[in-house]
């Protein structure tokens, strides 16, 4: 039986980067992103979404790793294991987590992507800044100006620099200042990088 | 017999608030004695307070933040001389802006006060009305059925829910149990289990009893009738794993066993007829009659399958002596709606002009606030049967609240129902029917409300998602337990999942489809 195919995102930044990658990377197969407007609001509804599926519904979950990867993943191991999922790894899967669910229980196929890489603690933007290309002078005039930033002026914490950094990059394209999502169908960020061959793998083994 | 209710005496500096006071007693239906309306010119004063203390129910002393001036001295000696001789009750009352540890002389001191340095608010004048009259405010019953199982029963193999609240939603796909659910609920709960089961399958319309067959042929016929009630639709010549439904909660927990046995008829000496249970499969015996054993736990009677032939109205109705005392009330609203106006006007006759009555015309002012009074007349002649008429505002004379659509009737049908189930269960089967969804909203708010004060367990069943999103709008606004059950189907299983109040929190905020 078909069901509902849904990702479950944080906020309205992860919505619209996945929707613009999706589209540029020609992958057709989610109904719905759904944002959350936080991480804590996403993890208080993910049993819920999973509780109630119908039949042959899948869930997909996009989160960011933040400053402590293992923590983060402990927490939706967790909340995993105690909705009946069983045998979940102790560490995220690389290529992405996909998880079928135990014969006797009414629950979806789940599949989980930690951003940026599975790996690594960051976030959203730090995915974002595979899409630049590394050789790129510009880019290299991007870093060295968020890292001079003069003694006690620098507003963010250390963070969020991935977030100076990408905004900062995209402030100097051909269309400045352009929205991240935006930024990808414009090719102000290049969707065809490995890392994002990567996440579309996931999301092609979750959703077929 | 005292023609005041209250003595209201103050410190004349704070006037304002003792008149509010008065007035917020008086819209309380209490009669209020105060020296600026009682006294008149040319009397002693105090001969005045004396008569009016004397004259009055009770003594409410008002203490304001400059305390009590000279004037109530006087008052209050004649106060304490009443109180000791008729026992009229005297209640300190503490105004807003009253310190903290506030001084009171010793015989007031010494008395329970009521604390209105709050304001004037609603508990706070309860609490005085309470000190005043004596009387302590009922505290509605809590759920009756907090766990619930029901075994082997249509499609329910192995049901269990456990923390049932006081207003329960069912949802599922169709034909997931939601009905079923219901149906064994009122099984349970019934004071003639049988009438009940009667009830049941006439509206499923597996119901062919055919009244002028007396034939014995028919009981092979019977039993596959009420077989559809048995998980698994067993065969007559196979086993009938009995039905199961037992609750637990804040009373005595309740279970009820059906099995479907085999009997002979055997005459006695004294030629009554007595009933003995076949030992063999009785697939081709002529003589074997079907009949439900029904075991309470504390009684087991037999019910033969005959008799739910007989028509209700007919010459020989089903006897609830069958049954146990009822000892909850047990209200069903079927999907069909408005199918029963003599069922409606029995349940009419029994609040009228009682104080339900009013809870019922408040809930129609939910939908309509123009209405200002409902009746049911009628059934005095054959062709005018029992109907709903209501007086609105804007319509000089009562018109038929059939007139008033859908919505309004279905509102009044769910209403009627609740504050006839006062202490008891009420279940409504396909909450949607009959609703535009914008009333949904206010309809589950009034049920909340209604079944709290009333101390009424709700179940009802929907499918409809707008339904489903107004019960959890709902249920996140109100202290009261509101919990959601849905029912799926896994192969042979219907397995039901849950949601509490956090969960319905999370659902609403997030429009997560729970159906």
């Amino acid at each position: 039986m078909v069901g509902k195919k849904i990702l479950l995102v944080e906020g309205n930044d992860d919505e619209y980067v996945l929707r613009h990658l999706c589209r540029s990377r020609d992958v057709g197969l989610i109904d719905e992103i759904r944002s959350h407007g936080g991480v804590e609001e996403l993890l208080r509804s993910i049993p819920v979404y999973l509780n109630f599926s119908g039949e042959g519904d899948i869930v997909g979950i996009v989160i960011d790793a933040d400053t402590d990867l293992a923590k983060r993943w402990r927490s939706l191991r967790d909340r995993l294991t105690n909705l009946g999922y069983p045998s979940v790894r102790e560490d995220p899967d690389p290529q992405g987590t996909v998880l079928e669910p135990p014969a006797d229980k009414l629950l979806p196929r789940v599949g989980i992507w930690i951003m940026p890489d599975n790996r690594t603690a960051g976030m959203l933007e730090d995915f974002l800044l595979f899409l630049v290309p590394p050789d790129s002078r510009l880019y290299g005039h991007v870093q060295a100006s968020v890292n001079s930033i003069p003694e006690g002026e620098q507003c963010f914490k250390e963070t969020d620099k991935s977030k100076a950094l990408i905004h900062t990059w995209l402030a100097w394209q051909e269309k400045p200042g352009r929205p991240l999502g935006t930024a990808v169908t414009a090719r102000f960020l290049d969707p065809n990088v490995t890392q994002v061959d990567i996440l579309v793998a996931w999301l092609r083994r979750l959703y077929v | 017999m005292p023609s005041f209710d209250v003595f209201l005496s103050h410190n004349s500096s704070d006037k304002p608030t003792v008149r509010a006071l008065k007035q917020a007693l008086a819209e309380r239906g209490l009669k209020c004695w105060l020296d600026e309306e009682q006294l008149r010119p040319g009397v002693p004063w105090q001969d005045l307070l004396e008569q009016g203390i004397e004259d009055s129910g009770s003594v409410v002393v008002c203490v304001a933040a400059d305390g009590l001036g000279p004037w109530e001295k006087g008052e209050m000696e004649a106060a304490l001389r009443l109180a000791v001789k008729d026992d009229c009750p005297i209640i300190p009352v503490l105004l807003p802006g009253v310190p903290s540890a506030p001084e009171l002389p010793g015989f007031l001191g010494s008395r329970t006060w009521a604390d209105l340095r709050g304001g004037l608010d609603p508990e706070g004048i309860d609490r005085l009305i309470r000190g005043i009259t004596g009387n302590e405010p009922e505290e509605p019953v809590k759920p009756g059925i907090v766990d619930l199982t029901i075994e082997g029963f249509r499609g329910f193999r192995e049901l269990k829910l456990e923390g049932l609240g006081r207003v329960n939603l069912i949802t599922g796909r169709n034909n997931t149990g939601k009905s079923s659910l219901l149906e064994a609920v009122r099984i349970l709960a019934s004071g003639s289990p049988p009438a009940t089961i009667r009830s049941i399958l006439i509206h499923r319309e597996e119901d062919v009893f055919d009244p002028d067959e007396q034939s014995r042929q028919g009981y092979a016929e019977i039993a596959l009738q009420i077989s559809t009630l048995f998980h698994g639709f067993p065969e007559l010549s196979g086993t009938w794993k009995p039905i199961l439904v037992s609750a637990g909660g804040s009373q005595q927990p309740t279970k009820l066993m059906l099995t479907l046995d085999w009997f002979s008829e055997e005459r006695t000496e004294n030629g009554t007829r007595k009933y003995v249970p076949l030992r063999t499969k009785p697939f081709d015996e002529e003589d074997a009659i079907p009949a439900l054993t029904i075991d309470t736990g504390d009684s087991e009677r037999i019910f033969l399958l005959e008799n739910l032939r007989k028509d209700y109205y007919g010459p020989r109705p089903l006897q609830p002596e069958y049954g146990r005392p009822r000892s909850t009330p047990c209200i069903y609203i079927s999907p069909y709606g408005g199918e029963s106006t003599v069922r409606l006007g029995t349940l009419w006759d029994r609040i009228a002009l009682s104080d339900l009555e009013k809870r019922v015309v408040e809930a129609l002012r939910i939908i309509d606030p123009s209405i200002s009074a409902v009746s049911i007349v009628g059934g005095d002649r054959p062709r005018h049967p029992r109907t709903a008429i209501v007086r609105s505002g804007k319509i000089q004379r009562p018109v038929p609240l059939r007139s008033f659509g859908d919505g309004l009737n279905r509102l009044f049908e769910i209403a009627l129902s609740l504050v006839n189930a006062k202490d008891g269960l009420l279940l409504i089967d396909e909450f949607e029917n009959g609703m535009h969804y914008s009333v949904q909203l206010d309809t589950w708010r009034m049920i909340f409300k209604l079944a709290a004060a009333l101390g009424v367990q709700v179940f009802a069943t929907s499918h409809s998602w707008d339904a489903i999103e107004a019960f959890q709008k709902a249920a996140a606004e109100t202290p009261e337990e509101g919990m959601l059950v849905r029912l799926a189907r896994k192969g042979e299983d219907i397995i039901p999942t849950v949601l509490r109040e956090d969960g319905l929190r999370i659902a609403t905020r997030n429009s997560i489809e729970v159906r």
